[in-house]
């Protein structure tokens, strides 16, 4: 089951000035709830450390709607992996503010906050298959050449992902929640 | 387990996952972002040829402000400035305590003034005179320079000994040359056959040399 939704396969017109501007329109929604499902600190300033760089290169970008998408994911990705090593390092100076665990921050309007702190609850290496595949709604295969793991591993992971916040999010169910 | 079957299964909770990706961005997040965007898109566009060969032209000219004052130093230290340079290095770093020796070389002098000569001229003094008469010994002609005037004159004064064998009948083009042959009127002398062979000279017979008035005999 696919949501429909403007996207940028919608055919962006790259070759102009404002294909920035029309890659932000189509893609930040998901790229913001990628950043969120992935536990970031600061979603919000990190969304715009993604669109900053794409700006920035999209200049010498070449493709059709579909390989934007998983272009922009790429930077986003290279984001979080630089802000998980940025964090881990704060971490290891022995700051108290980092020492806290992946949590979404309080004061943030979410969405599905039980699914996002279910996210929260798997490991690393799952819970980007997850947001990739669903959030950023990218195919297995786009998946698992980002992530640089083979095909197989990656829907292993998809399938255990899936499962885990299954199991987690009926334990955990809030009432009014679906 | 297919992909497929396990979404329909999942599809609750697919549908979740996706609805988190859907969600519209704060407008004030969208406004922030939008902002960093523009200052990107308000940069020059950077090639990177052109980045590189400016990256060049600094590093030239940062190598070329550095070995400047250097050269220069030790150009004036070594007196290998151009004459005026030198000296004026000299008189101002002197004033500063420092020593600078003055230009090694000296600038040429002026070569020395020709004697003043007479005002008679020859007409047609590029053309040889192979033969006196008044035209050759009339006074300044219209279109001839004094100088050339000048110098004719002499040669013609030279060729007025009776034994001259050779007319000078070209403008001489050195003063000096001219000045010895006007030394010798009268008898022959070595040094007007000579000097007036050096000058473009026209083999006159005995006795066609060019007549001035009160010269020597034909």
């Amino acid at each position: 089951m696919r949501t429909s939704r403007k996207t940028a396969d919608d055919d962006p017109d790259l070759s102009s000035p404002a294909a920035a501007e029309d890659a932000f329109r189509s893609l930040a929604p998901s790229v913001l709830g990628y950043l969120r499902g992935q536990g970031v600190d600061d979603p919000e300033d990190l969304l715009g450390d993604v669109f900053f760089q794409v700006s920035k290169s999209i200049g010498g970008f070449d493709g059709d709607g579909r390989a934007l998408r998983r272009w922009v994911f790429t930077i986003a990705h290279n984001r979080v992996i630089d802000e998980r090593r940025r964090r881990a390092r704060r971490a290891r100076r022995g700051s108290t503010v980092d020492a806290v665990p992946d949590l979404p921050a309080p004061d943030v309007e979410q969405h599905d906050p039980s699914l996002v702190a279910a996210l929260v609850g798997l490991t690393d290496d799952q819970r980007e298959v997850v947001t990739l595949r669903f959030v950023a709604d990218l195919s297995l295969e786009d998946v698992a050449a980002l992530t640089g793991r083979p095909l197989g591993a990656v829907k292993s992971m998809q399938h255990r992902a899936l499962a885990t916040l299954a199991r987690s999010l009926g334990a955990h169910r809030l009432p009014g929640e679906p | 387990m297919d992909e497929h079957s396990e979404l329909d299964e999942q599809s609750e909770l697919v549908g979740r996952l996706r609805a988190v990706g859907s969600q519209p961005v704060d407008p004030t997040v969208a406004d922030r972002c939008r902002m960093q965007m523009a200052e990107v898109a308000q940069r020059p566009v950077t090639d990177l040829a052109a980045a590189r060969a400016r990256r060049k032209r600094f590093v030239g000219a940062g190598a070329a402000v550095a070995i400047a004052p250097g050269v220069s130093g030790a150009a004036t230290a070594t007196g290998s400035l151009p004459g005026p340079t030198q000296r004026t290095a000299h008189v101002v770093l002197h004033r500063v305590g420092i020593d600078v020796p003055t230009s090694k070389k000296r600038p040429p002098e002026p070569p020395p003034a020709p004697p003043p000569t007479s005002a008679t001229t020859l007409p047609g003094s590029r053309r040889p005179a192979t033969s006196g008469g008044p035209s050759s010994t009339s006074s300044t002609a219209p279109g001839t320079s004094p100088r050339r005037a000048t110098t004719t004159t002499r040669s013609a004064s030279s060729t007025s000994a009776p034994s001259s064998t050779s007319t000078s009948t070209s403008t001489s083009k050195s003063t000096a040359t001219t000045a010895s042959t006007s030394s010798t009127s009268g008898p022959p002398h070595p040094t007007s056959t000579t000097s007036t062979a050096t000058t473009s000279s026209t083999a006159v017979p005995p006795g066609h040399g060019l007549a001035l008035p009160g010269g020597g005999p034909p």
